[in-house]
């Protein structure tokens, strides 16, 4: 059972790193390559995502990142082309990020092998949930939304080329900002255990 | 590097919608994301544009603001409306174009997304790579035009380009880029015009039917409140952190992926330490004023709902139903 401490020290650890996230992404917009409208630039915003499913588990990390879409929402810096996008490329693709908290026994562990382990595959899982998500709308948006003026209209299948190019766009953004992550955790695990540990 | 960034996109000022409550304004603003996808005729686009530029001019926002908001989406909202040109395929078809009129559209179209492309790259990369990156988009985009206007079709894929356009297609892509307008507009007054503690208090009000679903909503608002509050500072921690690293040699400007790498992680684990200290701290200093985690609280700001609220929800109401009423 955990004692009040810990409930009100995990709300404001989300809290922080996730202001940390909006912070990282702050940056990354002022020094990098601005090219792609929605979401997509190579940021590593993800970041405190991650460190939040390790440190604390599945559960914070999801709240994490769910509320790091929310806030970028308030924030105004989301593209709201139409509702099942926004939810798709804000809310849920953030949100599915803290499924790397999947690993939370792994990078917890004494062995330094499988705290390795845990941590790529926590980042690669979370990472291609994030980005099956942005394929999902951009298929969505390519597909439904360009031809019908009428709604999003789910009655007309779907090609292969809508696939393979919603699936090619959100590559060019997801593949390096996955990789980066990858690497920064995993030196975090090396240089900096005690973000991942709670004494 | 840190000094330009502005938070949020609240802007000062005072008119009747900045005094509508938020929660209205919010509802409202998703509303009409939903409605506007009623609209499919020019009568009903006409009153859709009419009722956004009525509520938009008598907001007493600067129209600059809006164009500034638009702007980063221009290429996606032309990408689109290209790419609808040569999709969408009902209707009557305008005279088939003949090869030097493509070749020519090929090459504006070429020519315009290199020149909005290189505008990107300008902020960041040094002068003299622009003309070089020009040369190369241009190059690819009208090598790939050309090749795809020569046979290469892939039924399968749906990718058959025979250069006809269509009469509807026009008016949709028309439409389409009408909508993407309006609907950024809509989305972006709403951010103009609350402060983001004031939509954090709206947020929690409509969600807080899920409280029957034991969601926790107040524990949320009151986590994107202090995020919210602790942005600021911890921008501010950031800096500091940047400043005592540059001052110690680290460049994050120069080097390759792999020093900048470095120089990045020298920045990240203080920023990863301090939060997690100022966490403890807040949480102490939360658990001293008597927080605990799922009890009733109450508020500072109490929201409230005045008469003018109820006619701004009305005019919506009226809009859908007049878009029910004029749609085809």
């Amino acid at each position: 059972m955990k004692t009040n401490h810990q409930k009100v020290l995990v709300i404001v650890e989300i809290a922080l790193l996730t202001a940390l996230a909006v912070i990282f992404d702050l940056i990354a917009n002022l020094t990098q390559i601005q090219l792609f409208p929605n979401g997509g630039s190579i940021s590593i915003s993800m970041l405190p995502v991650f460190v939040l499913a390790y440190r604390r588990g599945l559960i914070p990390g999801l709240v994490s990142g769910l509320l790091l879409g929310t806030l970028q929402t308030i924030l105004g810096v989301t593209y709201y082309l139409f509702f099942l996008q926004f939810l798709l490329d804000y809310t849920l693709a953030y949100g599915l990020v803290g499924f790397a908290g999947v690993f939370f026994k792994w990078v917890q562990s004494n062995n330094n092998k499988y705290q390795i382990i845990g941590i790529i595959s926590g980042t690669i899982l979370g990472g291609f949930l994030r980005y099956f998500s942005h394929v999902l709308s951009g298929v969505i948006y390519w597909a439904r939304y360009i031809d019908s003026t009428d709604s999003v209209d789910f009655s007309k299948g779907v090609t292969w080329g809508d696939w393979l190019f919603s699936m090619g766009y959100n590559a060019t953004y997801m593949v390096p900002s996955v990789i980066i992550c990858a690497i920064i955790l995993v030196i975090f695990n090396k240089v900096a255990r005690r973000i991942y540990t709670v004494d | 590097m840190l000094d330009n960034i502005k938070l949020g996109q609240y802007l000062h000022g005072d008119s009747w919608y900045y005094r509508l409550d938020p929660r209205g304004k919010l509802v409202m603003s998703t509303f009409f994301i939903v409605i506007i996808f009623m609209a499919n005729n020019w009568i009903t686009y006409l009153a859709a544009t009419l009722f956004t530029l009525l509520i938009v001019l008598t907001s007493g926002v600067p129209l600059k603001y809006f164009y500034r908001s638009i702007k980063p989406i221009v290429v996606l909202i032309f990408f689109t409306f290209f790419l609808n040109l040569f999709f969408y395929r009902t209707g009557t078809p305008l005279p088939p174009l003949n090869i030097i009129i493509n070749k020519i559209i090929v090459i504006i179209y070429g020519v315009f997304v290199a020149l909005l492309i290189t505008f990107r790259f300008t902020k960041v990369i040094d002068r003299y790579i622009i003309p070089k990156i020009f040369k190369i988009t241009t190059l690819v985009f009208i090598l790939i035009n050309i090749l795809l206007s020569y046979g290469l079709n892939y039924t399968e894929f749906s990718w058959s380009f025979h250069w006809i356009i269509y009469k509807n297609a026009l008016i949709n892509g028309g439409y389409i880029i009408l909508r993407l307008i309006l609907i950024i507009s809509m989305s972006s007054l709403l951010t103009f015009t609350t402060k983001p503690t004031d939509l954090t208090l709206a947020i929690e009000h409509v969600l807080s039917p899920l409280k029957i679903f034991k969601f926790p909503v107040s524990e949320l608002a009151l986590m994107i409140s202090i995020s919210l509050r602790f942005i600021p500072t911890l921008l501010e921690e950031t800096q500091k952190v940047l400043k005592a690293q540059t001052s110690r040699g680290a460049d994050f400007t120069e080097g390759n992926i792999k020093d900048k790498v470095i120089q990045i992680i020298s920045l990240l684990v203080p920023m990863f330490i301090i939060s997690f200290k100022r966490a403890e701290e807040l949480a102490n200093a939360m658990e001293a004023r008597g927080y605990i985690p799922g009890r009733k609280r109450t508020s500072l700001r109490e929201l409230r709902w005045r008469f003018t609220d109820n006619i701004y929800v009305l005019s919506f109401i009226l809009l859908t139903a007049f878009f029910i009423y004029f749609r085809s």
